[in-house]
């Protein structure tokens, strides 16, 4: 439970490290279905709406986008730090967590498909976006 | 402090509500149990009451309304102890933290409110607490001062350019350059923000030294956050600080 360590105790380095930003991208075309009428194989998730100054107060949507972030830079911790076979990475509590964002994320736009793939692309050295992690064809965490 | 906290987290409060779908059936934190995922969104419900129950008594309190606040006081530290019991839930169920430093804060000012009304050793609390603070401003100080990339501002050229926070387009330039120039694109002037914000930072605490100096403090600390949610839209660092100050004004009294 990372998130609830960083509770108890957190470390105030704000902003001190950085690092290149991982970006979240998924698909449902790559596992077969059309993503409504997008053509793009892969779209960028987690995507900021635009400020308001009343944000300051309450601004629930960043806020649940900054909370899907942590749940992604959790996943991305575990598998830096991963020694076993990739393929059992799937058993992973931060990895079902993806799976639900990216479920949601689809849900969000009208995706009528049954399977999704997602991936993590980061800049390289050289500038290039490379993927860093590309995940199976999976089912979608819906539960209706 | 207590109604500066209690405002802090019902601000909070409205937002988690907002985010309520995301713990139902298809949510992102949905369980596979449904009543499960009732009871928690009840308990936001619960929480808002909590907190209107906290203003309210903290308020009469405060302000010595003509309203029978003594008979409620002893219920306050089962009021915080709900609360600190409401966020670990929310913290366990979710994994993750919107503001990982403003979400901590708010937890230990919770437990140092409970700690005052469960013991009445409120100086004790109140110097913890302020102690948190300036040692936040302090410890992200001498870390970014320790890093060569903030010193010589490219670590903020890359938060302000290609990082995930949500950056007014006026200030945030794409990475090849094709944005008209902003101050995000001109390093000389990155590289002075850059030391303004860590000699701040690093400084912020001693001011308290200084006759007069928690009003520079204040004034500094508050333009500080405003410019971290103009920019990256961190709001939650604005409210969990601020409900703070009152404890480092009582250290700054007590050092005078």
């Amino acid at each position: 439970m990372s998130a609830l360590k960083n509770l108890l105790f957190p470390s105030w380095g704000f902003f001190a490290h950085y690092d290149e930003f991982p970006v979240l991208m998924i698909s449902g075309v790559a596992a077969g279905e059309a993503l409504v009428a997008d053509s793009d194989e892969w779209f960028q998730a987690l995507q900021p709406s635009p400020w308001r100054w009343y944000h300051l107060f309450v601004s629930t949507q960043e806020n649940l986008r900054l909370a899907k972030i942590d749940v992604l830079i959790t996943f991305i911790d575990s598998l830096n730090s991963w020694q076993g076979d990739l393929s059992d990475i799937r058993a992973l509590k931060s990895y079902q967590g993806v799976l639900s964002i990216c479920s949601a994320e689809l849900k969000k736009h009208n995706f009528r498909g049954k399977e999704l793939r997602f991936k993590i692309v980061q800049p390289s050295a050289s500038g290039e976006l490379e993927d860093v992690f590309v995940s199976a064809v999976e089912e979608l965490v819906w539960r209706f | 402090m207590e109604i500066a906290l209690a405002f802090a987290l019902l601000l909070q409060s409205f937002e988690y509500l907002g985010m309520k779908n995301e713990f139902r059936v298809g949510g992102t934190w949905a369980g596979p149990d449904v009543i499960l995922n009732q009871l928690f969104n009840f308990h936001l419900y619960l929480r808002l009451l909590l907190l209107v129950f906290i203003l309210t008594v903290a308020i009469a309190r405060f302000f010595q309304l003509d309203f029978e606040v003594y008979s409620f006081l002893s219920l306050l530290p089962m009021a915080w102890l709900g609360m600190l019991a409401s966020q670990l839930i929310i913290v366990i169920r979710t994994n993750a933290l919107p503001s990982g430093g403003a979400e901590g804060l708010l937890f230990w000012l919770q437990l140092m409110v409970l700690w005052i009304h469960t013991t009445g050793h409120q100086t004790s609390a109140l110097v913890f607490v302020s102690i948190l603070i300036l040692s936040s401003y302090a410890i992200a100080g001498l870390r970014k001062l320790a890093k060569a990339d903030w010193r010589n501002g490219q670590a903020l050229r890359g938060y302000l350019q290609k990082s995930w926070y949500r950056i007014p387009p006026y200030i945030r330039v794409r990475s090849d350059g094709s944005h008209a120039p902003s101050p995000s694109s001109n390093g000389s002037l990155l590289k002075i923000i850059s030391l303004a914000i860590i000699l701040t930072q690093v400084a912020l605490p001693l001011f308290l030294f200084l006759p007069n100096g928690f009003w520079i403090f204040l004034v500094l600390a508050l333009v500080f956050h405003i410019a971290n949610f103009w920019i990256f839209s961190l709001n939650r660092f604005v409210w969990a600080w601020v409900a703070g100050f009152p404890a480092v004004y009582f250290l700054y009294l007590q050092i005078h």
